[in-house]
Parts: C-alpha cells; sequence; structure tokens
C-alpha cells in the first residue's frame, strides 16, 4: 500500500503542475483576445461594454429589445447583453462586473419567471459563464460559493475553468468573428417566420429561493441604477398565477414591472414570433416601440 | 446532492471510503462487509432514501425463500415456492414500472436502481432452486450481495456464484495489481461518460426534441451518433462500477466487449450488457428448454427470452416491440445459419456494418418512446430533402472526434489486434503515465463535467 500511495502522490503533484501550466496558457491566449480591438459579441459584454442603459437577460432579452432605436429614442447609449441559456445568478454577476467599470442609469432585465423565479431550470449552467471572471472577481468568486460549494471547490482547477473552450480560445486566430451586434448595439433580430418548436413544459410553479434572493441582490446591487423587470411577449401567454408573485417581489422592493405575458396583440399572433417563445425583429419593433413608451410615460428621468 | 460515480462529491467522498476500508485489517472480512454494507445502504439512501425500504424488502424476501428452497430436491412443492417467491420479490417492480404508470411512463416513482436489483434476486432464487448454488446463511452476506454500490443502480447484475465467494473468503488486505487495474477502468469510465456521451448526448438532444426541422441527413447523422451515446454511457458507467469494485479487490462481471464490432445480432448480445443477457439465458432461456428441444421451440425460446427483456426495459410498446425485433433477427439467423462468422475479413466488415444499422435502427425505439413517432423519424430520414447537416459549431466537431477517435483506435487495437498498442496498460510506465496525464487533460478540458445522469439509471 505504500508503494501505491507513493505513486498517488506522484501523480496528483503531476496532475497539479500540468494544470498550472496549461491553465496559465489558456489564460494568457484568453487575455490577448480581450485586448483585441474586435471582440465577439458574448466577450465584448463580459469585458467590455459600457452604456447608460443596459438591458439584461436571456435569448429572449437578446432578440426583443432593439437598443439601436432605444438609444435614439432616449438619447443615451443603450446596449442589450441578453444571453442565449442565462439566468438570474448571470445577470446578477455581470451586473456586478458592469457597475465596476461604468455606472449605467437604467437597467432593464427581460424576466423569464421558470427560469428566474421558479424551481426547473438550473441555476448552476449561469456559473459556467462566469468561469472568466472568476479568478479576477470576489464578487464573482463569492457568488460561486453561495450558488454550490462544489462548484467552487473545482474552479481551483485551471483546465476546469477553460473547459469546453480550449479549441475556441487557441483557434480564435481561424475564426471569423462577427461584428454585427456593434451595429445593433447588441441586439440579435430573429428574421425567421413562424415555427411551432417541440418546447419542454414549463418544469416547475415551486419558489425558488435562490433566485428569489439573487433577484433581491440584483436590485441592491443596481442602485443607484433604476431597475426596470420586464415580462417580454410569449405567444402562448403565462397563467397569470405565475406573475403575481413576481409583481408583488418587484411592489416590495420598489422595482419597476412592465408585463407583457397577457398582451393580446401578441398572443398567437404569428407575424410576432419565430417560435413560442421568441419575438421575430417584426414583433421585438413592436414590442421595443410600445416599451418606450411605457417607460417614457412612466417619466424615466434620464440624466 | 448529485452523487453519480462522475460527481465531483463522489471523487471527494470515495477516497475516505477507500482508506477507511483498508485500515479495516485483512483477517476482519465480516467487519469489511459490514462496513461495505453501511457504505452501500449510506450511498442508496443519498440517492433514492424515500425507497430504501423497497431494497430491504426485497432483500429480506428472496433471503426467506432461499431459505426454504435450499437443499430440496427438485419437486412440484419445490416448484410452487419457487414461483410464490419471485412474484412476492417482483411485486415492488412490477407495480412500480408497469402498473403505476405516470404521465412520463412512471419513471418518477421508480425507486433508483430497481429493475437490477430485482432480477438479481429472482436470479439468485433461480439459481437456488436449480442447486446451482446454495443459499447464503449469511444475511450480512447476503444484503451486500444484494446492496453493492458499485453496480445497484446501472449493474452490472451480480452472479451469487461469482459475488458472493469473493465476499466470504480473506481478500488479500491491498491487491495493488487489482486496485490500479480498477483506477484505469474508473478512467476510462469516465472518459466515456463524460467526454463522448455526453457531449453526443447535446447534440442528440437537440434534434430529437424537434426532428421535423432538421435534413434527413442530420437525422442520420443523429441515430449514429446516439448509437454511440447509449453505449458509451452504459458502458462508461459500467466500468466505472467494475472500476470501483476492483478497487476493493471484488471482481463483477465484465458487461460489454466491443458491441459495435458484433457480426451477427446473436453475437452482439455476447457482446452488450453482458450480464443481462447472462441472467435472461440462466433465468428465463434455459428453464424454458434453450436449444435442447425442437427447431420451434427453440425460436419460440428466443423470442420469448427477448420479449421479457424488452418488457424488462419498459412498460412502453416501443420496448416490447425492440425487444420483439431482437429476437426476430435473431430467430432469422439460426434459421439462416448466420450467427457466426465463417467469413473472411471483408464479409466480416460487411456483417458488423448491417449488424450494426441493424442495432441503430432498434435504437430509435429507446429514443422515440413511441412506434409513431419512430415512424415519423423514419419517413422524415427517408426523404433525403437536403444534404446539409446540422453542425452546432467547429469546436463541438474537433471534441467529438478526438473523443470518438480515440474509442475507436481503443476498440479497433482490443478486437483485432488484442495486446499490440497498451497505452493505460503499457508495460513501460512512461507511456502509461503520459496516458494518464492526456486522458485527465481530456476529461478536464472536454469533458462535460456537470450532467449527471446515466441512461440506464432510469430503468
Amino acid at each position: 500500500m505504500g508503494r501505491f500511495l507513493k505513486k498517488m502522490a506522484i501523480l496528483i503533484l503531476l496532475i497539479y503542475v500540468c494544470d498550472m501550466v496549461i491553465g496559465m496558457l489558456a489564460e494568457k491566449k484568453m487575455n490577448s483576445i480581450i485586448n483585441k480591438k474586435i471582440v465577439n459579441r458574448a466577450t465584448f459584454i463580459d469585458k467590455k461594454v459600457t452604456a447608460e442603459l443596459i438591458v439584461l437577460g436571456s435569448s429572449r432579452a437578446a432578440h426583443h429589445y432593439d437598443t439601436k432605436m432605444m438609444s435614439d429614442s432616449f438619447s443615451i447609449s443603450c446596449f442589450n447583453c441578453g444571453k442565449d441559456g442565462s439566468g438570474i445568478a448571470y445577470g446578477y454577476g455581470l451586473l456586478s462586473l458592469l457597475k465596476k467599470r461604468s455606472n449605467p442609469q437604467i437597467i432593464i432585465y427581460d424576466l423569464t419567471p421558470y427560469r428566474d423565479y421558479y424551481k426547473g431550470i438550473d441555476i448552476h449552467d449561469d456559473l459556467g459563464m462566469l468561469k472568466d471572471e472568476y479568478r479576477n472577481d470576489s464578487d464573482i468568486k463569492s457568488l460561486f460559493k453561495y450558488i454550490d460549494w462544489l462548484e467552487y471547490v473545482k474552479m481551483n482547477s485551471r483546465i476546469y475553468q477553460y473547459n469546453a473552450r480550449f479549441f475556441q480560445i487557441f483557434l480564435s486566430d481561424y475564426i471569423s468573428i462577427d461584428t454585427s451586434y456593434i451595429a445593433t448595439n447588441g441586439y440579435e433580430p430573429l428574421n425567421e417566420s413562424f415555427t411551432y418548436k417541440n418546447i419542454p413544459p414549463i418544469p416547475s410553479c415551486e419558489v425558488d429561493t435562490f433566485k428569489c434572493t439573487l433577484l433581491k441582490d440584483f436590485i441592491r446591487i443596481a442602485y443607484p441604477a433604476k431597475v426596470v423587470f420586464v415580462v417580454s411577449p410569449y405567444y402562448e401567454g403565462i397563467a397569470s398565477h405565475m406573475i403575481e408573485p413576481i409583481r408583488d417581489l418587484c411592489i416590495n422592493n420598489d422595482v419597476t414591472f412592465i408585463d407583457y405575458s397577457d398582451d393580446i396583440r401578441f398572443y398567437h399572433n404569428k407575424s410576432y414570433f419565430s417560435d413560442q417563445g421568441h419575438l421575430n425583429s417584426t414583433g421585438a419593433t413592436v414590442f421595443t416601440r410600445d416599451l418606450i413608451k411605457k417607460m417614457k410615460s412612466m417619466c424615466f428621468k434620464i440624466q | 446532492m448529485n452523487f453519480a460515480f462522475n460527481s465531483f462529491a463522489f471523487l471527494l467522498v470515495y477516497p475516505v471510503v477507500f482508506c477507511l476500508y483498508y485500515v479495516i485489517p485483512q483477517s476482519y472480512t465480516a467487519l469489511r462487509n459490514l462496513f461495505l454494507l453501511f457504505i452501500s445502504y449510506s450511498f442508496y439512501a443519498i440517492w433514492s432514501l424515500n425507497y430504501i425500504f423497497v431494497l430491504l424488502y426485497v432483500t429480506i424476501v428472496s433471503y426467506f425463500f432461499a431459505f426454504l428452497l435450499n437443499k430440496r430436491k427438485i419437486n412440484h412443492t419445490k416448484k410452487v415456492l419457487n414461483i410464490i417467491g419471485i412474484s412476492i420479490v417482483l411485486l415492488p417492480l412490477l407495480f412500480c414500472k408497469y402498473i403505476n404508470d405516470g404521465d412520463d411512463g412512471g419513471s418518477l416513482l421508480i425507486p433508483i436502481g430497481i429493475s437490477f436489483y430485482t432480477i438479481q434476486a429472482v436470479g439468485y432464487l433461480v439459481d437456488v432452486y436449480y442447486n446451482r448454488v446454495e443459499q447464503e446463511k449469511n444475511f450480512i452476506v447476503y444484503a451486500l450481495f444484494m446492496s453493492f454500490f458499485p453496480s445497484i443502480v446501472s449493474g452490472p447484475i451480480n452472479k451469487a456464484s461469482l459475488l458472493i465467494p469473493q465476499l466470504k473468503t480473506v481478500r488479500i488486505f491491498f491487491d495493488y495489481t487489482k486496485v490500479v487495474s480498477g483506477m484505469r477502468m474508473f478512467l476510462w469510465g469516465v472518459f466515456l461518460k463524460v467526454v463522448i456521451a455526453d457531449r453526443v448526448g447535446f447534440y442528440v438532444d437537440i434534434v430529437f426534441q424537434d426532428y421535423n426541422n432538421y435534413s434527413s441527413l442530420t437525422l442520420m447523422v443523429t441515430t449514429i451518433l446516439y448509437s454511440f451515446q447509449i453505449y458509451t454511457d452504459f458502458a462508461g458507467y459500467s466500468l466505472l462500477a467494475i472500476g470501483i469494485g476492483k478497487t476493493l479487490g471484488l471482481d463483477l462481471m465484465e458487461n460489454f466487449r466491443r458491441p459495435y464490432f458484433a457480426y451477427s445480432i446473436t453475437d452482439f448480445w455476447h457482446r452488450w450488457h453482458i450480464s443481462l443477457s447472462t441472467w435472461l439465458k440462466d433465468t428465463v432461456y434455459i428453464p424454458l428448454g434453450g436449444s435442447r428441444c425442437s427447431r420451434l421451440r427453440n425460436y419460440w425460446n428466443i423470442f420469448i427470452t427477448f420479449l421479457l427483456s424488452g418488457i424488462w426495459h419498459g412498460a412502453g410498446l416501443n420496448y416490447i416491440f425492440w425487444g420483439m425485433w431482437h429476437g426476430i433477427i435473431q430467430i432469422v439467423e439460426k434459421m439462416l445459419n448466420e450467427q457466426s462468422c465463417k467469413y473472411g475479413m471483408s464479409v466480416r466488415i460487411i456483417k458488423i456494418g448491417v449488424t450494426f444499422i441493424i442495432v441503430s435502427f432498434a435504437w430509435l425505439f429507446f429514443r422515440l418512446h413511441s412506434i409513431g413517432d419512430v415512424w415519423c423519424f423514419l419517413i422524415k430520414m427517408s426523404m433525403m430533402d437536403s444534404f446539409s447537416v446540422y453542425v452546432p459549431g467547429i469546436s463541438f466537431v474537433i471534441e467529438l472526434s478526438i473523443g470518438l477517435g480515440l474509442l475507436l483506435i481503443k476498440e479497433v487495437f482490443d478486437e483485432f489486434f488484442p495486446g499490440k498498442c497498451l497505452i493505460l496498460d503499457s508495460p513501460y510506465r512512461f507511456i502509461r503515465w503520459g496516458g494518464y496525464i492526456v486522458l485527465l487533460f481530456i476529461i478536464g478540458a472536454f469533458g462535460v463535467l456537470g450532467s449527471d445522469q446515466f441512461i440506464y439509471a432510469g430503468y
């Protein structure tokens, strides 16, 4: 057994050294990508974006909010930071990073009830999107520790930090960068006509206390910026009993809440949607225009 | 908490279990067994606390009926006792899986591993009935045989004649070769699961969820990839289980032997889920008469055996059809005398290809859950509407190629050139250690390190 323990110790040491070396190489390459003039949308959002009005949320945020229109209308800089598959944990993490490099005046969070408030969609996926910042930011480290202690421990491995992204990082010089996001202020219009997609049913109506706490923390760290929670349109709408608790949370935390989930203009209107969960560019234009009107009528003061 | 064998939580806990096990002196076999029993029930409680009593029920009932059956002559009374015992043991499985059918096939109510430990108990009763083994009088040993944590969730299905003697004998204090071999198997099992199975799973899930919106060629690619997903997922798990067993000095049954190199469906079942096919042979096929009967009766025995195999996998018509498909193909092979491969390499390769296509077609019944869906899928696949293939990104293609490439190289060498290209088993230390480091890097860099459900853990 002594021989076994000796060899295990040597193996663990070798693994540690390889992890350090490979991790450092990946980090160096990552830094060189970030320091380039032109970066992809995801890197720009995580590392560089500064704007006076920020839109956060999942793919619904990315595809629903025409931030170019908002920028023209409000006469302030606006950027759409919506990210596919992200939830409130990513939103909170990104906001804490944004606040360190700028002072946005208005933060719009596109809230997806079953992703940001109720159980079902796993919050852990968001941590994967924040791995790059783990070593650089103590707030992100604390977020990892809060959500998943095991994930926090795993992040001690440098290779794990870049898990599933090695090729993206080392082949970045050979992959062309889509810069169309620059012209649209991050907004990603969907131009497809309606296709009915086989989407799994909403997983659960049980409130997720983790997510609730993160929503409140989101509101707290956003201060003094004005926070607006928006439930943007769904093709099939959302049951009102799922929305009411969220509305109550907003009232209790002095946050503006705008709900389009039961707006009849969008309900079962195929011309506005590309699938049941996402507006197409036509729908996004109508929605954004209406949202701007509502926000102006709420006398949002922009300095 | 997620506590699958490829989870970080398990990797933190198991070294503690391992060290405590080896602290117990070699001569204290009973204490070692008690410790393993405690750990097995503790792990089961983490996986499925509410249903720990089902496991205990099956253990106690099968223990009791084995006591009644032990050493009796095979007569009418013994037969009746055996049937009653098997029926009572099967009750929880029948109820959870087939009678109390929920919206999603009842899987929410199925105690984890029930399909495996129940048929393990049934196999034990049949072995005692036929006097192949004696009843195990030591309840601790028997309970450990039933609940042994590496294999309880998704197999291998243990045979009493193989595992119980190992549990009873005084084991070597620390079998270095076995422990290292076990760790190598564990490492390769993790590679299969997180680098290949879970990576492929992303692609397969996206396409199967919405197959009408993808091209025919994409559906063909997805069918092939699903065959690899189910293989690497299940074989990966089996290797984890067998590897863990080996690190504790115990040999579990081999469960996979390069099944996609099978040259016939008959040969496929000698290579796929070997512990299940052994169980089916010993518990169903041979008692029905096996091949020691008329040809027609033999075909019937094959058909029933594989029909039961399908039913064991699930209550739905799709599983029954899957089982029947395998049974019928084997009957046809037997009729045409094509179970073996008497031809040269080129014909063998063709037969391997044909067998792979037959098996991949059958897997669609596993994945799509209804015969109607399979039919629609096949129609869409046959349309040949476009030569485009859905590709999620260049990184995905490269990562998958590395995983599948390594798997293919290893399997080709193991099948056709055994002992020729050893890496993890190389006699040279620097090659072995280089292999460990490279494999660990691949797992850390390309593995899907968040997913934790094995496909067969739902059975």
